[in-house]
């Protein structure tokens, strides 16, 4: 039984693919999406625990996307995941409800250590 | 040739004439004028006379003065020649003649005067009009050239930012890549596998170090670095910077220690940039601190300022080294043999004290190791 279902919402193969690695690994469930509109389409489908969602992203930007997410999911944890540190982006991540925002380039280890607080469970060791 | 003279000289030569002429006046009178002294003082006059009667008639000047002029000289002289002796008056006559003369001539070259005067001004007119043009053209040379290096550097900051940003999501690929082996999710790795895994990660870090620091300069440069000043608390910014650089410093057996009176201290500044600048301070002293040497850090009010300092009991500097490390990029003899940075740490901490209102010093000697201190204002 795995601890939570993370859903990645990323579209840089390597990012999602090591995100993917290291959770599946730490006993998560991961469901990974490249577009906001893929995720968006699925949303309501799926039961998932947490989003990681990056800011910059085809079609659709991250922060739309965040917003369509807590419109569907309120409760949904949420993490925006960003290259930039602009604040007036980080602001708006915040306005919607972003309940973290982690930048880039980030530790795999910060990543978990967030992931096990949003979902409460405890991965394995 | 006509020359050209302002009202306010003109003026003068005006007055001078009329005393002249008074002179002149009481000369004969006094009758000094049939002594030997007479004809060598009337030669002077004639020859003031005859000065200003030239640039007088041959200049643009008001008609009174003229006027003024030929009236008192002619006045002077007439009273003059009456009372003189036979050959002073002889010379009195041409003075007068040779006045007569130029007015004369002045008057038969007025047309042409005026004439020459007119092209004259028309041609200093164009002359003006077209150093004028020129000085337009160069302006607006001059404007379309600042423009172009405003937007040039518009661009450039442009594409550090974009670079940089571009830059982290490959950094992170790696990073991840990498932190997924150590993490052993491919399987737990030997001591050997961990040590080589470590040494990229270390690199990565690097990399990703001076990614952040051009592109903090590059915002710096352009003006886009913001402030989020918030009541900060000088005590647990430090304590949390201790306790980031801790392991770093027990690597080397190094005691840290931070003393004062921390307590009370609270300034109004962006926690994050105040954080980051004793960061880069407290990592140089451990850098350029050897095995089982000593940092402190002291906080403390003097002058209605409050201070940070960091000292250490490293390597120091020379006194020509204390001055060029604040200079993007540059890197003491030391750090380029041992340490490892991007030669912009103490830059960009330089520019963020600075743009808290505050200073930052250095006090160093080769061998007695180093003092830093930053000076903030206090909270109002």
């Amino acid at each position: 039984m795995a601890l939570a279902t993370i859903m990645i919402i990323d579209d840089e193969e390597e990012l999602r693919e090591n995100l993917r690695d290291l959770l599946e690994f730490k006993g998560y469930d991961v469901v990974m999406f490249a577009t906001a509109e893929d995720a968006l389409s699925q949303i309501e489908s799926i039961n998932i625990d947490l989003c990681l969602l990056d800011i910059q992203l085809p079609g659709m930007d991250g922060i739309e996307a965040l917003q369509r997410i807590k419109q569907i999911r309120p409760t949904l944890p949420t993490v925006i995941v960003s290259a930039s540190s602009v604040r007036g982006i980080l602001d708006q991540a915040e306005e919607y409800g972003a309940d973290r925002i982690i930048l880039k380039p980030y530790s795999q280890q910060e990543m978990l250590q967030i992931v096990e607080e949003l979902t409460g469970a405890r991965s394995k060791e | 040739m006509v020359e050209h003279e302002d009202g306010k000289n003109v003026k003068k030569k005006v007055y001078f004439l009329l005393i002249l002429a008074v002179g002149l006046i009481l000369f004969s009178t006094i009758e000094i004028s049939h002594t030997a002294l007479g004809p060598s003082l009337l030669i002077l006059f004639s020859i003031l006379v005859l000065r200003v009667f030239y640039s007088l008639f041959y200049t643009k000047q008001p008609t009174r003065f003229r006027f003024i002029l030929v009236i008192g000289v002619g006045l002077g002289f007439l009273n003059f020649y009456v009372s003189c002796l036979p050959l002073v008056r002889l010379f009195c006559a041409l003075t007068v003649l040779e006045c007569v003369r130029v007015i004369l001539m002045a008057v038969l070259n007025y047309p042409k005067t005026i004439k020459q005067l007119e092209s004259l001004t028309e041609r200093l007119e164009k002359k003006v009009e077209s150093r004028t043009a020129e000085l337009n053209e160069t302006n607006t040379k001059l404007h379309v050239a600042n423009e172009e290096l405003r937007e040039l550097d518009k661009m450039k900051s442009a594409f550090v930012s974009q670079a940089s940003h571009d830059l982290r999501t490959p950094l992170t690929a790696i990073k991840g890549s990498l932190d997924n082996l150590i993490l052993g999710v491919a399987g737990e790795l030997n001591e050997k596998q961990l040590r080589i895994m470590r040494r990229a990660t270390n690199s990565v870090d690097r990399l990703t170090n001076l990614v952040n620091d051009i592109l903090d300069l590059s915002r710096i440069e352009s003006g886009r670095m913001v402030l989020e000043k918030k009541e900060l608390s000088l005590r647990q910014s430090i304590e949390h910077v201790i306790h980031e650089v801790k392991p770093a410093a027990d690597l080397k057996r190094i005691t840290l220690t931070a003393s004062g009176t921390t307590n009370a201290l609270t300034v109004t500044a962006d926690p994050g940039k105040i954080e980051r600048v004793v960061s880069e301070l407290l990592n140089n002293a451990i850098k350029y601190t050897l095995e089982g040497g000593r940092i402190e850090v002291y906080t403390g009010r003097k002058q209605g300022m409050i201070y940070l300092s960091v000292k250490d009991s490293g390597i120091g500097m020379s006194s020509e080294e204390c001055a060029k490390i604040w200079d993007r990029f540059y890197r003491t003899p030391a750090s380029q043999n041992a340490a490892k940075g991007s030669g912009l740490g103490l830059s960009i901490a330089k520019e963020l004290i600075e743009m808290h209102g505050g200073k930052i010093t250095v006090e160093s000697q080769p061998g007695q190791g180093s003092l830093f201190t930053i000076t903030l204002p206090t909270s109002p």
